[in-house]
C-alpha cells in the first residue's frame, strides 16, 4: 500500500540572480513499512525533494499524496505529526539555548497536545543513551549523540513517516554505524516508513529497501536497492557506484572470521 | 640525501592544559603517501598543524621533529616557521578555505610567492599555466582571474595544490582534502595527489577518516585513536592483516555495497585526549582484559613494517 | 550566560548597570532632593554664583540651577528611555516580520526605512517638530520617526540569518506558528545585539531631545530640561557660566554612562569575548 506519493514535483530557485531548476518533474512512491533511499550528488535536488515533502516549502507544480489524499501547501499539526524530519546538522537542529529535553518536550506538547506525557527516560533507552545526557545543551553533546536525540524527538510523536536528510553525512564512521542501526531498528519496531537521502550509495544500500538516483533535479534510475547496486542500468549510476572506494570483500570476510573465531573461543 | 624526509619521534602536542597528541613516532620517507586515519577528536588534524608550526597556542611539549636532517624542535620559533612554511604546504578540508574568497587567485598567488621570495614577474604566467595544466585545469587565465567563490570545490582544491607546486614545497600536508567534495569529484582530486607523488616525487602526509580512501592512495597507513598512534603499517599489510582492535572495529563499521548493516562501536570517542596510563580504547574494546587499564603505551613490531600498540596477545 | 566571561567584563557590566540605575532613581526621586523650588523665580538672586543656598547658582530668572537640573533629569532621561523603548518595540517587530515574510512586506518596510534614513536625522526631526509645533510629545515623535529604523534593520538581518537554521526548520515542523517561532525561538537570540543598540541609542536620543529643546522646538518654558536650560542661559554665558555648565555636564555624564553601559552589555553578550 502506498503511504506517500509524489507526482511530477518541480521546484525552481533563483540563486545569485540565475534561475535554477532544483527539481524537474520528479515522481516517487513510498510503500508502507519500507525505507526508500534517494541518492545523488550536490545539486541533484534530493534535499529539495525532502523539503517539499516535509512542508517546509511548497512545490511550484505537482502534488504530494498522503494515503492517496493530496497534501495542502499549508500543513496542519496532524500532518506534521505524521511526517517528521531529521536534519543533517544534528546539533544545529536543536535550539542552542535550550536543553535537549526541553526541545523534545516542546515538540511533543506542540504536536500531541498541551497535556501530552513524554517518557524521556524510555526514549533515551530506546536510542541507547544515558538519561542524564538529555538535560544537556546541544553544544555539549557530540554529533552522534545529538543525532540520536533528534531521532528520539521525531519518534516521540509517533509519526508514520520519517524523512532523513543526510543524517549521517556529518558523522564519524562509528557514530554513523550507530545511527544507521538505530534508524533501521526504530523503523522496524514502530512500523514506520522512511525516506533516506544521502550522497553515499553504500550507506543507502545498507539501510534502504528501494533506491532512487537523482541528478540535476531529474530522476535517473529507480529500483530495488540490491539490484541497482549490482546491476545498474544507467551510465550515471554506474559512475556513482564506481566512485565508491571500498575495502576488499576478502579482507572483510577475513576480519569477520577472525572475530567469530575469537568469540567462539571465549564463550 | 637520506630517504627519510620527516622524522617524528615521541611527539606530544597540545593546547592549554591538555595534550591533544601524545608520544607519536613515525618516519615519513621521500616520495611516499602516508595516510593517518582516525575519527574526529583523535588528534590527527592537530598533529598536522603542529608540524607546520603556525598555529598560535599549539605547543610541542615533548619529542623531536626532524625535517631532512634539520632538527626543528631545537630551533627558535621564527626560524622554524620560515623553514616549515617554505618546504611544507597544506591543503585543507574546506576547498578555498585558505584563500580569501573575494580576491582573485592571481593576486593571492603573487602575494604568496612574493612573501616566499619566489615571485618572478616575467615567468609567472607561464609557470602558473604549466602547473595548472598539470592539475587538469587547462584554462589557466580564467582560473587565475577568478575568485574562490566562483569556482567549484574540486577546482579550488586543485588550485590549492597548484600553489604548493609553484612554491616548490616538497612535503604536502593534507587535512581531509576530499571530505567536503562529492564522491566523483573527490576521487578525481585523490587521483591528483597520486599523480603528484608519481610525477613530481612529492611526499604527502594525508589525514582522513576514510580507511577506503587510505587504501586507495596510501603507501603506509597509520591509525590514530585519542591522540595516540595505535597501528602503523604498509597499506596492503594493514588491510590484509589489521591487528589493533580499533582498526578491526573501524573496518567493520564502514558500510559496504554488499548491503550488510555495519557493526557499530559502542560508546563515544574520548573527548579529553590521551591519558597518561592505560589504553584509551579499552572501555570500548570488545577484547579488553584486566591489564588494559594499566597498560603503558608502546608500539610493538608485529612484522618488519607493521607496528601495533596493543599489549594483549589474546585478540582476534 | 556570563559564566565564562572574565571578571573585568562582569565588573564593568554590573558597575555601569548600577550607575545607570542610580541615575534613573535620581530622576524618579528628584523632587525630594531639590534644595529649592525649581520654578521659583527670584529677582534678587538673578545669575547668582554657587553658594550654600544655591549649590549650582541661579539662572537669569533667579531659579535654582541645581533643582532644575535634578528635575530636568526626569524629563530628559525618562523621555529618552520612553522613546527608545517605543522605537525598539516597533522597530524590532517590523524588522522581524520583514525578515521572516520577505517579499512585498520586506520591500515596503525597508524602502520606507531607506527613505527616512536618506534625511539627516536631526534635520528631519526639526522639520517634523516644527510642523507639529513644540512640546515634549512632538519632539519625541519627531525623533521617533527615524529612530525605529535602526532596530528594524538589525532585527531583519538577524531574522534572515537565522530563518533557515535547522532548529528553526525543526520548530516549524513541530507545528509552531509564525509568532511562536518569532518570539520564542528567534527573539531570545536577537535580544543581545538589539539591547546593545538600545543602550547606546539612549545617549543619542537624549542628545537629540536636548538638541531640539535647545533649538526651542522641544520642551516649552518653564519646564526644566537640560537642552532648553543650556539654550536659555547661553546669552549669559560670561555672567553666569554655571547656568550652562551644570546642565551640560549633567548631559555629558548621563550620555557617557549609557554609552559605556551599551559597551559593557555588548562585551558581556559577545560570544567572542571570553576569559
Amino acid at each position: 500500500m502506498r503511504i506517500l506519493e509524489g507526482i511530477d514535483l518541480s521546484k525552481r530557485y533563483t540563486v545569485h540572480g540565475t534561475p535554477v531548476q532544483a527539481l524537474d518533474s520528479v515522481s516517487f512512491a513510498l510503500e508502507d513499512g519500507e525505507i526508500l533511499g534517494i541518492v545523488g550528488e550536490s545539486g541533484s535536488g534530493k534535499s529539495t525533494l525532502l523539503r517539499l515533502v516535509s512542508g517546509l516549502e511548497a512545490p511550484d507544480s505537482g502534488e504530494i499524496l498522503l494515503d492517496g489524499a493530496p497534501l495542502p501547501a499549508k500543513r496542519t499539526k496532524e500532518h506534521y505529526r505524521t511526517i517528521q524530519m531529521i536534519f543533517q546538522d544534528a546539533t544545529g537542529s536543536f535550539h542552542p539555548r535550550r536543553t535537549v529535553a526541553s526541545s523534545i518536550l516542546e515538540s511533543v506538547r506542540s504536536l500531541c497536545g498541551r497535556d501530552a506525557k513524554c517518557d524521556l527516560a524510555a526514549l533515551c533507552t530506546q536510542v541507547g543513551l544515558e538519561s542524564e545526557l538529555v538535560e544537556r545543551l546541544p553544544g555539549n553533546l557530540s554529533g552522534g549523540q545529538c543525532q540520536r536525540f533528534a531521532i528520539a524527538r521525531a519518534v516521540a510523536v509517533s509519526p508514520r513517516i520519517l524523512l532523513c536528510d543526510e543524517i549521517t553525512s556529518a558523522l564519524d564512521v562509528s557514530s554513523q554505524a550507530q545511527v544507521l542501526r538505530l534508524l533501521a531498528d526504530v523503523c522496524r519496531e514502530k512500523h514506520m516508513s522512511a525516506v533516506f537521502v544521502s550522497h553515499d550509495i553504500a550507506v543507502v544500500r545498507c539501510v534502504c529497501d528501494r533506491v532512487m538516483v537523482l541528478r540535476g533535479g531529474k530522476l535517473v534510475e529507480a529500483g530495488d536497492a540490491a539490484e541497482i547496486v549490482t546491476a545498474p542500468k544507467e551510465a550515471y549510476t554506474k559512475e556513482l557506484i564506481a566512485s565508491i572506494l571500498e575495502i576488499d570483500e576478502a579482507c572483510m570476510a577475513d576480519i569477520t572470521n577472525r572475530i567469530d573465531t575469537w568469540q567462539a573461543r571465549h564463550t | 640525501m637520506s630517504d627519510v624526509l620527516l622524522n617524528i619521534s615521541g611527539l606530544t602536542v597540545g593546547y592549554g592544559a591538555h595534550n591533544a597528541v601524545a608520544d607519536v613516532s613515525f618516519a615519513l620517507h621521500r616520495g611516499e603517501i602516508l595516510c593517518l586515519v582516525g575519527e574526529s577528536g583523535c588528534g590527527k588534524s592537530t598533529l598536522l598543524r603542529a608540524l607546520l608550526g603556525v598555529t598560535p597556542k599549539l605547543a610541542i611539549r615533548a619529542g623531536t621533529l626532524t625535517l631532512d636532517g634539520t632538527e626543528l624542535t631545537a630551533m627558535p620559533d621564527k626560524a622554524r616557521r620560515a623553514l616549515t612554511t617554505a618546504r611544507m604546504g597544506m591543503v585543507f578540508q574546506s576547498p578555498g578555505a585558505s584563500f580569501m574568497p573575494i580576491r582573485t587567485y592571481r593576486a593571492q598567488f603573487i602575494e604568496t610567492l612574493k612573501c616566499h621570495g619566489k615571485y618572478d614577474a616575467a615567468a609567472f604566467d607561464d609557470q602558473a599555466a604549466e602547473v595548472l595544466g598539470r592539475l587538469n585545469l587547462p584554462d589557466a587565465k580564467r582560473v587565475l582571474d577568478s575568485c574562490p567563490f566562483e569556482l567549484s570545490g574540486g577546482m579550488n582544491q586543485r588550485v590549492a595544490l597548484a600553489l604548493a607546486l609553484l612554491l616548490g614545497q616538497e612535503l604536502l600536508l593534507a587535512d581531509e582534502p576530499t571530505s567536503a567534495l562529492d564522491a566523483t569529484v573527490g576521487l578525481q582530486v585523490a587521483e591528483e595527489f597520486k599523480r603528484l607523488r608519481d610525477e613530481q616525487g612529492i611526499t604527502i602526509l594525508m589525514v582522513t577518516h576514510s580507511l577506503a580512501l587510505a587504501r586507495h592512495l596510501a603507501d603506509r597507513i597509520g591509525v590514530m585513536y585519542s591522540g595516540r598512534l595505535v597501528e602503523l603499517a604498509d597499506a596492503r599489510e594493514l588491510l590484509a592483516r589489521p591487528s589493533h582492535p580499533y582498526t578491526l572495529a573501524l573496518l567493520s563499521a564502514v558500510p559496504t555495497l554488499s548491503g550488510a548493516m555495519p557493526t557499530p562501536l559502542p560508546g563515544q570517542p574520548p573527548m579529553h585526549g590521551p591519558a597518561a596510563v592505560g589504553c584509551e580504547f579499552a572501555p570500548r574494546c570488545a577484547y579488553a582484559g584486566e591489564g588494559c587499564a594499566a597498560a603503558q603505551y608502546a608500539l610493538q613490531a608485529l612484522a618488519p613494517d607493521h607496528f601495533v600498540a596493543c599489549w594483549k596477545e589474546d585478540r582476534p | 550566560m556570563l559564566n565564562n566571561k572574565s571578571r573585568a567584563v562582569r565588573i564593568r557590566l554590573y558597575g555601569f548597570l548600577i550607575l545607570a540605575g542610580l541615575l534613573v532613581l535620581l530622576a524618579i526621586f528628584a523632587p525630594f532632593f531639590t534644595p529649592n523650588d525649581p520654578n521659583a523665580t527670584s529677582a534678587a538672586d538673578m545669575n547668582a554664583a554657587p553658594s550654600a543656598r544655591f549649590p549650582f547658582g541661579t539662572d537669569r530668572y533667579g531659579r535654582c540651577v541645581c533643582s532644575r537640573v535634578l528635575v530636568g533629569a526626569r524629563t530628559s532621561i525618562f523621555s529618552a528611555v520612553a522613546l527608545v523603548a517605543i522605537t525598539f518595540v516597533i522597530g524590532a517587530l517590523l524588522g522581524m516580520l520583514a525578515g521572516w515574510y520577505g517579499g512585498v512586506a520586506d520591500s515596503v518596510v525597508m524602502r520606507i526605512a531607506d527613505v527616512l534614513l536618506a534625511f539627516p536625522q536631526m534635520v528631519l526631526a526639526i522639520a517634523v517638530a516644527g510642523l507639529l509645533g513644540g512640546g515634549m510629545g512632538n519632539a519625541m515623535l519627531a525623533l521617533g520617526v527615524t529612530g525605529w529604523t535602526l532596530y528594524a534593520r538589525l532585527a531583519r538581518s538577524q531574522t534572515l540569518a537565522l530563518k533557515n537554521e535547522p532548529y528553526v526548520c525543526a520548530a516549524r515542523l513541530s507545528g509552531c506558528g509564525t509568532f511562536s517561532i518569532l518570539f520564542k525561538t528567534l527573539l531570545p537570540g536577537m535580544l543581545g545585539p538589539l539591547t546593545v543598540s538600545a543602550a547606546t541609542q539612549l545617549g543619542t536620543t537624549m542628545i537629540g531631545i536636548a538638541g531640539l529643546s535647545f533649538l526651542g522646538i522641544g520642551v516649552m518654558e518653564p519646564q526644566a530640561e537640560w537642552g532648553s536650560m543650556i539654550s536659555g542661559s547661553r546669552a549669559y554665558l560670561q555672567l553666569a557660566p554655571w547656568a550652562v555648565l551644570a546642565p551640560a555636564a549633567a548631559t555629558v555624564v548621563t550620555v557617557m554612562v549609557f554609552n559605556l553601559l551599551g559597551d559593557a552589555v555588548r562585551d558581556a553578550l559577545d560570544p567572542e569575548v571570553q576569559k
